[in-house]
């Protein structure tokens, strides 16, 4: 092995009586990486983890954590953490027996587990509240107390079920940052489950996309984000708007035929083939909307069916005819005499730079069905 | 100590009124029946039985004879050992039901109570025929060459425990059952997670966890054997009084009411003495599981 990784997993599958829950899952986790796996809720991401934690066996496959083959040792021996989702603190201890018990297991002396409980609350901001029982904290408070408790044992990695889930947006925009910072101080790598894709894109340096059991992408969020290679990642991490079609020569090139009368043109360079079938994505925010000035507009037109007001954006919903609903999206910041707001009714001309299509591959449909 | 898990929203005045049958009910069936006794005791008994009602301590006096503190004495063992025995059952039993059985949960819960359709009184003689020195349990143990003469069980202090133990279990299991059931799951998880092991696990966390189910157990049992005449009557021979017997005895044969109402009033002082204690050991521990 060339390099080393602090989790690898190697086909893993997991087999729920019939159901399959993980199928045939490759991941190698670098040191000190915070890496998220993301996926609706039933996706497996939550059963990779405790596998992971070896609450779950896995029916096949390798898992190794810092290199070592960890079939068959208990949680108890294992060198990683976790944060459980509704934190999972023990109610008849104080907080400071709470952030305590890992090391008491491992037999530390008291002084030590004196200083590095002391330690590890003044890490997560809690100094001061070593007497409170979990009932007597926020869940935000809660959350820290979770952190502090798993961290305290420094272990290798430092596993996270949806541990924000529970808290209210604001608080949970701060705690993302939060964790984020805390992750790069103590240097320990993070595996982050959640479903949730901004969380996700906020914290991650790298994201593994999940879907019924199976990987769907790999890579960075601007990575998932900007070249999802499938439908489901497109659809799933931000909207799109889809066009499914036949590649078709052209005089200026290679388009999709939408229908029979709808072209769309291909950036150059898309590796797509005539006569293959395949799905274009275009992000809301990539879509351009002019009102219409001239009485014959040529390329994509069609009428504004409703306008929602966002905040900082404004989301339109425009139909064309073959193509159905485009669904656009237009920064508020940006209008202004020249770009006025755009009323229901009104006819708009649609574009969109052609690097802003995505090529994903027509899948078949039965391997990616959406779980609920 | 119990304080309840949530707090629900509805209007005092209203609520008020759901302990009102209840209240009625204790009120003509408890409170009243017990203040008689509590007057009868200072009184004597009439010429023909009965009771005489005055003011005097003497039936108190007359408890604290060697023979009667005895009777005391040996309900409170007796009962403690039985409550006791209950509990090392018990437990086990209630773990086992409670997280290992996830197929025919109810079914197994119902094998628990099943005793409790037969009457209390038929179950008690089952026992003498299976515990006497030509019963079942000795011809076993005779065939099998483990013992050369019978073992004496019945009339003895081992077989009114066995009696009490057997018939006392399902009230210590189900406070049991339902406070290990209702533990979450996932702190297990996570003890394990931080390096406990199965046994640290159970007595770090399921153990004072089910300090509630276990405190509740112990009352359910212990009280009523405090007051339990029959199984010593059937299984101890008359041999060995409870002072269930005593009481009972004064009331029906003796028609000492006084003495009678003496003993009992001064057994639920004993009660309440021994339970307040030992609420305040358990019940602090106990405490917060229901925060």
């Amino acid at each position: 092995m060339p390099e080393s990784w602090d989790v690898e997993l190697q086909g893993v599958t997991k087999y729920f009586g019939s159901v399959v829950a993980v199928e045939g899952l490759t991941l190698r986790i670098q040191s000190g990486q915070f890496y998220s796996l993301l996926g609706p809720s039933g996706c497996g991401k939550t059963t990779t983890l405790r596998m992971i934690a070896g609450f779950e066996h896995p029916s096949q496959g390798i898992i190794r954590i810092a290199g070592q083959d960890v079939l068959g040792i208990p949680p108890y021996r294992r060198n990683v953490n976790m944060v459980f989702q509704h934190y999972a603190l023990f109610p008849h201890m104080s907080v400071e027996e709470n952030v305590a018990y890992g090391l008491k297991q491992k037999k530390v002396s008291v002084p030590e587990i004196a200083r590095r409980v002391q330690q590890a609350l003044a890490m997560v901001q809690l100094t001061g509240l070593e007497r409170r029982r979990p009932h007597e904290l926020s869940g935000g408070q809660q959350q820290r107390v979770a952190l502090a408790r798993a961290l305290i044992n420094r272990p290798t990695v430092l596993l996270l079920d949806e541990p924000l889930g529970a808290l209210d947006q604001k608080l949970r925009k701060a705690m993302q940052l939060e964790l984020k910072s805390l992750q790069r101080t103590v240097g320990i790598t993070f595996i982050y489950v959640t479903h949730d894709q901004e969380e996700a894109l906020t914290m991650s340096d790298y994201i593994a996309v999940m879907n019924a059991g199976r990987l769907e992408q790999l890579g960075t969020a601007i990575e998932v984000y900007e070249r999802p290679r499938t439908r489901f990642v497109a659809d799933f991490i931000g909207l799109s708007n889809f066009f499914r079609g036949e590649v078709i020569r052209s005089e200026g090139g290679l388009v999709v035929a939408v229908d029979r009368r709808m072209h769309l043109a291909l950036p150059p360079h898309s590796g797509a083939r005539p006569g293959q079938r395949i799905t274009v994505a275009v992000r809301p925010e990539k879509v351009r909307l002019a009102p219409v000035s001239s009485d014959a507009p040529s390329g994509l037109v069609g009428r504004v069916a409703s306008s929602t007001y966002l905040g900082e954006q404004t989301e339109y919903r425009v139909g064309v005819n073959g193509l159905g609903t485009i669904i656009a999206r237009r920064q508020n910041s940006e209008i202004d005499s020249a770009t006025p707001r755009l009323a229901a009714g009104e006819l708009v001309q649609l574009s969109w730079a052609l690097e802003s299509s995505l090529i994903l591959p027509e899948e078949g449909v039965a391997s990616h069905e959406r779980e609920g | 100590m119990l304080r309840p898990t949530t707090d629900r929203a509805a209007s005092p005045s209203a609520s008020r009124w759901l302990v009102l049958p209840a209240g009625v009910w204790y009120f003509f069936f408890f409170v009243i029946p017990l203040s008689f006794a509590f007057i009868f005791s200072f009184g004597h008994r009439g010429a023909y039985g009965g009771i005489e009602l005055g003011f005097s301590f003497d039936q108190y006096v007359r408890l604290a004879q060697p023979i009667y503190s005895k009777t005391f004495l040996t309900t409170l063992a007796m009962a403690s050992a039985g409550t006791l025995g209950c509990l090392i059952l018990g437990y086990p039993l209630a773990y086992f039901l409670a997280t290992r059985v996830h197929r025919h949960k109810l079914l197994m819960l119902l094998l628990v109570i099943i005793p409790f359709w037969t009457s209390f009184l038929i179950r008690t003689y089952g026992i003498t025929i299976l515990i006497n020195d030509r019963g079942l349990l000795n011809t076993l143990l005779m065939n099998l060459g483990w013992v050369s003469e019978p073992v004496r069980l019945l009339f003895t202090p081992w077989g009114i425990l066995l009696g009490l133990v057997y018939n006392y279990l399902p009230l210590m299991v189900f406070p049991l059952y339902v406070s290990l059931e209702r533990l979450d799951k996932t702190l297990l998880e996570a003890s394990k997670d931080l390096g406990a092991g199965r046994l640290a696990t159970f007595r770090n966390i399921t153990l004072p966890l089910s300090l509630p189910g276990v405190i509740a157990g112990l009352m359910l049992v212990f009280i009523p054997l405090t007051g339990e005449y029959v199984v010593p009557q059937i299984l101890g021979g008359g041999k060995i009084l409870f002072m269930g017997g005593l009481i009972t005895s004064q009331f029906v044969s003796t028609r000492d009411w006084a003495f009678g109402s003496a003993a009992a009033v001064s057994l639920i002082v004993l009660l309440l003495l021994v339970i307040t204690v030992y609420m305040r050991r358990l019940g602090r521990r106990a405490e917060d599981p229901f925060a």
